[in-house]
């Protein structure tokens, strides 16, 4: 997925989470945020979006399976066809809100920003932000959707946080990041918050430097509560570039559906260059970064974040690919 | 628009390679007329006897255009793209619809096309509400008055005269993204995701045909004979059918999402010919045997957003985002290269007997182009 991040991308929030959870407070709360840009909306039911001067606009969820020879996946028809019809305009929007109900899958949202050519030069995939009702959460943690939608996310809101307890809210967001490794978690009532913490997140580009939480990395294999959960690896020394090659696609082959994201900074061997990478599903897009710092342990951290991963075959799989 | 076989050009060519006048006298076009429109222009359509040409824009704005006067029939309405137009095969009404939803039908039938620019624009004799969808695919049948659209999910077939809905079926795997009558108008065709239905005049509510294809069908187009339908697919492939007699092609390989098809007008010494649009190259395809053989037509430097053959030469116009048209003699080499726009080019369509070609660009550009009379005797 390689992902183009001209100028002129516009970019995209995608809000998640149950009905009630406060999606549409969010929603509300940014676009007065962004009073005098263009906003485009797109809902899958009109819900109360008030404000003026908005275009809302209609979606019906439509799921495409794409086979396209190198990736198996699915995308959002109908945000293919909606964006590509927002695009022919001379005076485009400056920025997309795509909200989604709280039974979609995340994943084909997402895989549309990077496997659709029109959509993927034209727009910039900032974050997937999900809203969760921290006092009613606990009655959807068995649906797929719900834990998808937090394994998904960039930026969760932990909401309606006036109606917990707080010893629970510290249990939830423990839960949450054994969920999600990679999320950032704010306590909000109403769904306010700085706007800076779900905006210009740039949470899909490899330009800004990926942030793995140290306590992630040091943390000891543990029993995992859900059927969604992370694991994180570091290994010092450096990876043989075939090697790890052969073993990433054949991981992606074999595991693409259960890896629902995976982010790294690897040393490869022989590069002056940190060499960086993220995943959805089957789609892998990577690069090198900025050169390592002298002062700087050159070593390797991955985060995968899926159901049904073996963490000691994923390690195993790591240290095999060391020089 | 479907060009339909011309006997008489047949003729000629089945006559000898000889090349006829006219042939020979199209070396070069020249810039005819020029308009605008306030936003992207989404859409171009011709009536069938090329007296009209309308144009819709991303500005909500329909211009009609008839020897060189224009008026404006729909002015601009924020957030009310036109994305598709189309006249009916006799030409009297004029059918739009975009982002509002609302299929709106003119009839044209009183409209003083001498003196265009001092007309009244007529109001809409119907408008079929179709609340939240978007419409982009509407498209009339070769000889009866009825539209056919797709609002949402379902394919509508509606009878202007009797203003009653023929047909309302579910295409149900996803929204219409492409709609094409058989030339004979008995068939209709219909693609979206998982493949094209095929809906028969004989009995609308008739289970349709399908073929189907990897992942979804964008684009759909019947050859002139209504041997072959194409489909420009969503993975990267083509998928072409001999119509009755299966199994289908699948020719693959394409860089890209093959983002539309069309068909060379059928010359009765040439195998059937389909070129397809997928990023910036224009891949033609020629049946030999059993089999089809490639070519790729390579100078446009941006995704190439229209394709469309001369109604009765194999002369092939492709326009893209970069601002070239270029025009490709016997869909093989370049002819000319058409330029005029500010941005990109962004719509094409060929005057039914090849007087003209328009092209409309994303800043609302309006350019007519005429086969230059100078060279041979074009008259």
């Amino acid at each position: 997925m390689a992902i183009e991040t001209s100028q002129a991308a516009v970019p995209v929030t995608v809000l998640t989470g149950y009905l009630g959870a406060g999606k549409t407070t969010l929603l509300n709360n940014i676009l007065t945020h962004e009073h005098g840009k263009k906003v485009a909306v797109i809902v899958n039911e009109f819900g109360e979006v008030g404000i003026d001067n908005q275009l809302v606009i209609d979606a019906d969820e439509e799921i495409f399976e794409m086979n396209n020879g190198c990736i198996c996946c699915t995308v959002r028809g109908d945000l293919i066809r909606i964006i590509g019809n927002l695009m022919r305009r001379r005076d485009k929007f400056d920025h997309l809100v795509i909200e989604t109900t709280g039974l979609a899958d995340p994943a084909p949202v997402i895989q549309t920003f990077f496997v659709d050519e029109d959509i993927q030069s034209q727009l910039l995939l900032d974050a997937v932000v999900t809203v969760v009702d921290a006092k009613h959460i606990h009655q959807h943690w068995d649906s797929d959707e719900a834990q998808e939608q937090i394994a998904f996310a960039d930026v969760v809101l932990l909401n309606k946080v006036d109606l917990v307890a707080a010893d629970e809210l510290d249990a939830l967001e423990a839960k949450i990041k054994d969920m999600n490794a990679l999320v950032k978690i704010y306590r909000t009532q109403n769904a306010e918050l700085s706007m800076d913490a779900v905006l210009g997140v740039r949470a899909f580009d490899l330009d800004k430097a990926l942030a793995v939480d140290p306590d992630i990395l040091s943390e000891d294999a543990h029993e995992h509560d859900e059927s969604v959960y992370s694991l994180a690896f570091v290994e010092s020394g450096s990876l043989d570039k075939s090697k790890l090659n052969t073993w990433m696609s054949d991981l992606l082959q074999t595991k693409g559906p259960d890896i629902f994201r995976m982010k790294g900074i690897l040393n490869i061997d022989g590069e002056d260059e940190r060499y960086v990478f993220q995943g959805v599903h089957m789609i892998f897009d990577g690069k090198a970064e900025r050169p390592w710092e002298t002062e700087e342990e050159r070593k390797n951290e991955l985060v995968f974040i899926g159901r049904n991963l073996d963490e000691d075959e994923l390690k195993a799989g790591l240290k095999a690919c060391l020089v | 628009m479907t060009a339909r076989p011309q006997a008489k050009k047949s003729n000629q060519q089945r006559g000898g390679k000889k090349k006829s006048h006219q042939q020979q006298s199209i070396r070069n076009f020249d810039t005819y007329w020029k308009g605008s429109l306030q936003d992207y222009i989404t859409v171009l359509a011709w009536s069938a006897d090329g007296n009209i040409l309308a144009a819709g824009a991303a500005s909500g704005e329909i211009l009609l255009w008839s020897g060189t006067k224009s008026m404006l029939l729909r002015p601009a309405a924020s957030e009310q793209t036109i994305g598709a137009l189309g006249f009916s095969s006799n030409g009297r009404y004029l059918a739009a619809a975009g982002q509002l939803g609302s299929v709106l039908i003119w009839d044209l039938a009183a409209l003083d096309f001498t003196s265009l620019e001092d007309a009244t624009a007529p109001s809409p004799i119907a408008v079929l509400e179709n609340p939240h969808c978007w419409i982009d695919r509407l498209v009339w049948h070769p000889t009866q008055p009825w539209l056919t659209f797709g609002a949402g999910t379902q394919v509508k077939l509606w009878d202007v005269e009797l203003q009653k809905l023929l047909m309302d079926q579910n295409f149900a795997a996803s929204s219409v993204l492409g709609l094409a009558w058989r030339p004979n108008g008995q068939q209709l065709a219909a693609s979206g995701h998982t493949g094209v239905k095929v809906w028969s005049a004989d009995d609308w509510c008739a289970p349709p045909e399908v073929i189907e294809v990897p992942g979804a069908s964008l684009s759909v187009a019947w050859s002139a004979d209504g041997q072959y339908l194409a489909s420009g697919n969503l993975d990267r492939t083509l998928t072409v059918v001999s119509w009755e007699k299966p199994p289908p092609w699948l020719m693959q390989g394409f860089p890209g999402k093959v983002r539309q098809v069309a068909w060379a007008p059928l010359l009765s010494s040439d195998a059937p010919v389909v070129a397809a649009a997928c990023q910036e190259g224009v891949t033609v395809w020629q049946r030999q045997g059993d089999n089809w053989q490639s070519k790729v037509l390579n100078h446009h430097k941006e995704t190439v957003e229209a394709i469309s053959f001369h109604p009765t030469k194999p002369l092939l116009a492709s326009a893209s985002k970069d601002g070239r048209l270029c025009l490709w003699e016997k869909a093989a080499s370049l002819q000319q290269t058409l330029r005029g726009v500010k941005a990109g080019f962004s719509a094409i369509a060929w005057h039914p007997q090849g007087h003209y070609l328009a092209a409309g660009g994303s800043h609302g550009e309006l350019i007519l182009w005429t086969p230059s009379s100078r060279g041979t005797g074009f008259q």
